[in-house]
């Protein structure tokens, strides 16, 4: 399907969405949205950490950590009452996490539209999904400057 | 967009409709309770991955909705270790998982493993002689190791075996290469489904590694054919 090797976790769920009748799928991206990680402890009170994704209608914060070994991970808040866009994050966060920052930057712009959703999301809510990836990557370059 | 070439009924199904998905799952239907299904993709040249070591460059989103179709029909997904880390398998949401591995090596997989509910999806398939070393090996991830009777190297037969113990006899295998190759050599498959994705790729894995004297009489049962220039093969044993 595609050219550059996109990491396996997202290549993963992308296949997950593929695999089902578009109907269904809607109801998949409703399990991830149960399954966005909590914030960790240590990132309650640390608001200021946090970008907005103005691109989500819905208020969407993220912050993407690179740890000591250069590994990612993307926290995210989205309210429940937007399941999609918590769906997102979700996969995001999920689909990021432990990548190294090389691969997380090589995930291509276009992955949102790659995952058998444009029929059964809007463009907005696509669009919304592709501000968080953006904004994820370009947190990722500013934290491995050197 | 797909059409049928085998019954050559000219048919098409969109698999997006509610027609066209029921004729899917009509097609991929099993004849029987207990079914051990092959399932592969292979480029023209007979490779099953690409460049990159995966079948990623290979794979298209009709390929993925047909082995979605394949998998609704099975009980559980069996597959050897190797692939399970090189292909990055998540736990498929729908059917069970079964990794076969001898060593219990199953570091550098990408399964997320962060509820029970998908741990208990999982199951480990080791020969019973390596079982509880594999117990020990696998015990962080807390998956449950399920022994294959026979030695080092399980026939097919003591892996469906063990599956049905399992009360798992929907079988559909999906590799890698090697234990596709010993399931196809030992006449365990009952029905090959084969996706042929119209590239050329060199061939470093041979999807099957069959030697001569050693391959498996087919009669084509089914083909789909779409507008990308894929088919999607079903093969059954002929007698």
């Amino acid at each position: 399907m595609s050219t550059t090797s996109l990491p396996a976790s997202l290549a993963g769920i992308r296949d997950e969405f593929l695999e089902l009748p578009e109907n269904e799928r809607l109801q998949l991206l409703l399990e991830f949205s149960q399954e966005l990680p909590a914030i960790p402890a240590a990132l309650q009170d640390r608001a200021d950490l946090y970008e907005r994704v103005a691109e989500c209608q819905s208020p969407v914060y993220i912050f993407v950590e690179v740890d000591a070994g250069s590994l990612v991970h993307m926290h995210a808040t989205a309210p429940a009452e937007a399941p999609t866009t918590r769906g997102f994050a979700s996969i995001l966060a999920q689909g990021l996490e432990g990548l190294t920052a090389e691969e997380a930057l090589s995930v291509p712009d276009d992955y949102p539209q790659s995952i058998g959703l444009t029929r059964v999301v809007s463009p907005l809510r696509i669009a919304g999904m592709t501000g968080m990836l953006l904004r994820a990557k370009r947190q990722i370059r500013e934290k491995t400057a050197s | 967009m797909l059409i049928e070439t085998v019954p050559p009924t000219g048919e098409i199904v969109d698999p997006e409709t509610d027609a066209g998905a029921a004729r899917l799952r009509e097609l991929y239907a099993l004849p029987g309770p207990e079914y051990v299904r092959l399932n592969m993709i292979t480029s023209l040249t007979g490779a099953a991955v690409g460049a990159d070591g995966t079948s990623e460059t290979l794979t298209s989103p009709v390929d993925r909705r047909i082995l979605g179709v394949i998998r609704a029909a099975a009980d559980v997904v069996l597959v050897g270790a190797q692939t399970v880390r090189a292909e990055g398998y998540v736990v498929p949401r729908r059917t069970r998982l079964a990794i076969l591995t001898s060593s219990g090596e199953l570091d550098g997989h990408r399964l997320r493993l962060s509820s029970a509910e998908e741990r208990d999806r999982v199951l480990v398939l080791a020969p019973a002689a390596s079982a509880d070393a594999v117990r020990t090996r696998v015990g962080p991830s807390d998956l449950r190791v399920v022994p294959v009777e026979g030695d080092a190297h399980p026939a097919p037969s003591a892996v469906v075996a063990a599956l049905h113990s399992e009360g798992l006899s929907r079988i559909v295998c999906e590799g890698g290469p090697s234990l596709a190759t010993q399931f196809a050599a030992a006449g365990a498959v009952d029905e090959y489904c084969i996706t042929v994705a119209p590239v050329l790729e060199p061939t470093v894995h041979p999807f099957l590694r069959l030697e001569p004297g050693r391959a498996p009489r087919t009669r084509v049962v089914g083909q789909l054919a779409d507008d990308t220039g894929f088919t999607f093969l079903r093969l059954r044993p002929s007698a």
